[in-house]
């Protein structure tokens, strides 16, 4: 007979939630991003990109778009096309952490409230830290 | 000709990550861990966008397995929570500073090149020298673990059992993690090969605790540093997407011929190409600043 093991109800929430946002992020990334590999209807062209992939990302940016990217509007305000959609997958994937820890905090013991709101604190600082700090890591 | 055509690198991108893929699991090794140095090393990518990829491709494979891992108790928020407040912001650290190095130094990618050939030569030594307790025996918890209570159990369906464990050495694996955490962030690699054996050895958790709480602290970091490479665009999708999909279904098959194949001798041929591409990551970095030949 299988024994039963009692999860803590913060690490079953955490899972759940964690599980339902991976699925909805792979789907929206994976999806377009397919799409995107037959080079229709792309914001970056594939030829281009091939010749200047080999250049730091600034550099890559400047050649190929004639921008500089600080944030995230680079692929936010070009949604029509299917690699900045695979983008916002990206965007889903990333933010999964934090939604899980989110919905975690509620059930979670006295302590572990306080070091998981620390740990979000962190996660959205790690969100907009390029948007109050233009220059991002260059 | 077919290397000119641009569809050419991404085709050859999905084979490869398929590849590594299937032995990532059998060798017992991060495909990330992988990716990295060998993209590096064969591919014209520049370091920036392997980089991203290979924190994107550790943050899907790390977002796939954890649920099941926590809802059977194997993976564990107590022991994941404390650790991340502080190797998340190492991680974020790591990724400012390695995109920072690239874009505002002209040699900046051969420098990353050496570096990350130098942190492979420690992830080699760290797998050949590091040995892995089941069930290590915590007879004392310190301090802090007790304080917040960092324990678990799981069903060992081996054991047909369940298996209580408990937690110690919080205090003096922290730092460790904040280390793991930048390095992850800097040169975007899954950190299991650093992560496991500090839970396991210095903290007391049992391999598969400590393998599949790796992957909850992974979700995390790797997390909070992809933010950093979206934001500076190092994240392509033409490169992104044949390396996820082609390490997603290569793991598939890696994970059942795990079953059938002899671990130990494909763990030392991994061992052996992560040493060459050591070289190979060093070498290219030393070139490109021009003091060795190319190749």
């Amino acid at each position: 007979m299988v024994e039963e093991v009692e999860v803590e109800p913060m690490n079953k929430v955490f899972a759940r939630v964690m599980e339902v946002m991976t699925l909805i992020g792979l789907i929206v990334m994976i999806v377009p991003g397919l799409i995107s590999l037959t080079g229709e209807n792309v914001y970056v062209d594939p030829i281009k990109t091939v010749q200047n992939w080999d250049k730091p990302a600034e550099e890559f940016w400047t050649d190929v778009k004639g921008i500089r990217i600080h944030g995230y509007d680079w692929f936010l305000t070009n949604l029509e096309y299917f690699d900045c959609i695979s983008l916002v997958g990206i965007v889903i994937l990333a933010l999964t952490p934090i939604v899980s820890i989110l919905a975690t905090i509620p059930k979670a013991p006295r302590v572990y409230k306080l070091i998981l709101t620390v740990v979000l604190v962190e996660m959205l600082f790690a969100i907009v830290r390029p948007l109050i700090m233009a220059g991002g890591g260059h | 000709m077919l290397v000119d055509a641009w569809w050419f690198w991404p085709a050859v991108l999905f084979l490869f990550t398929f590849v590594i893929g299937i032995i990532a699991p059998i060798s017992g090794v991060g495909g990330g861990v992988l990716f990295v140095p060998l993209t590096t090393a064969f591919f014209p990518f520049n370091v920036d966008f392997i980089r991203g990829t290979g924190l994107i491709m550790a943050l899907t494979s790390s977002l796939s397995s954890a649920p099941q891992l926590t809802k059977k108790g194997l993976a564990n928020l107590r022991i994941m929570a404390p650790i991340v407040a502080v190797s998340s912001v190492t991680s974020i650290l790591g990724g400012i500073v390695g995109l920072w190095i690239t874009n505002s130094f002209p040699e900046g990618k051969h420098y990353i090149n050496i570096m990350l050939g130098i942190v492979l030569f420690v992830i080699f030594v760290v797998m050949a020298t590091s040995k892995r307790v089941e069930f290590p025996e915590v007879r004392e918890q310190d301090g802090l673990s007790k304080k917040l209570g960092v324990a678990g159990a799981w069903y060992e369906p081996s054991l047909e059992r369940v298996v209580e464990y408990r937690i110690t050495n919080m205090a003096i694996a922290i730092p460790a993690f904040a280390m793991v955490g930048f390095i992850a962030g800097m040169f975007g690699l899954g950190a299991g090969w650093a992560n496991v054996p500090v839970l396991n050895l210095i903290m007391g958790a049992p391999v598969k605790v400590a393998t599949s709480t790796s992957m909850l602290i992974i979700t995390v970091n790797d997390a909070a540093a992809a933010w950093i490479y979206l934001a500076n665009g190092a994240v392509l999708p033409v490169i992104v997407i044949p390396s996820v999909i082609g390490i997603t279904i290569g793991a598939r098959i890696g994970a059942k011929l795990a079953v059938k194949a002899k671990p130990k001798a494909v763990r030392y041929l991994v061992m052996g190409i992560m040493l060459m591409s050591a070289v190979l990551d060093v070498w290219k970095g030393l070139s490109g600043l021009g003091y060795v030949p190319g190749f």
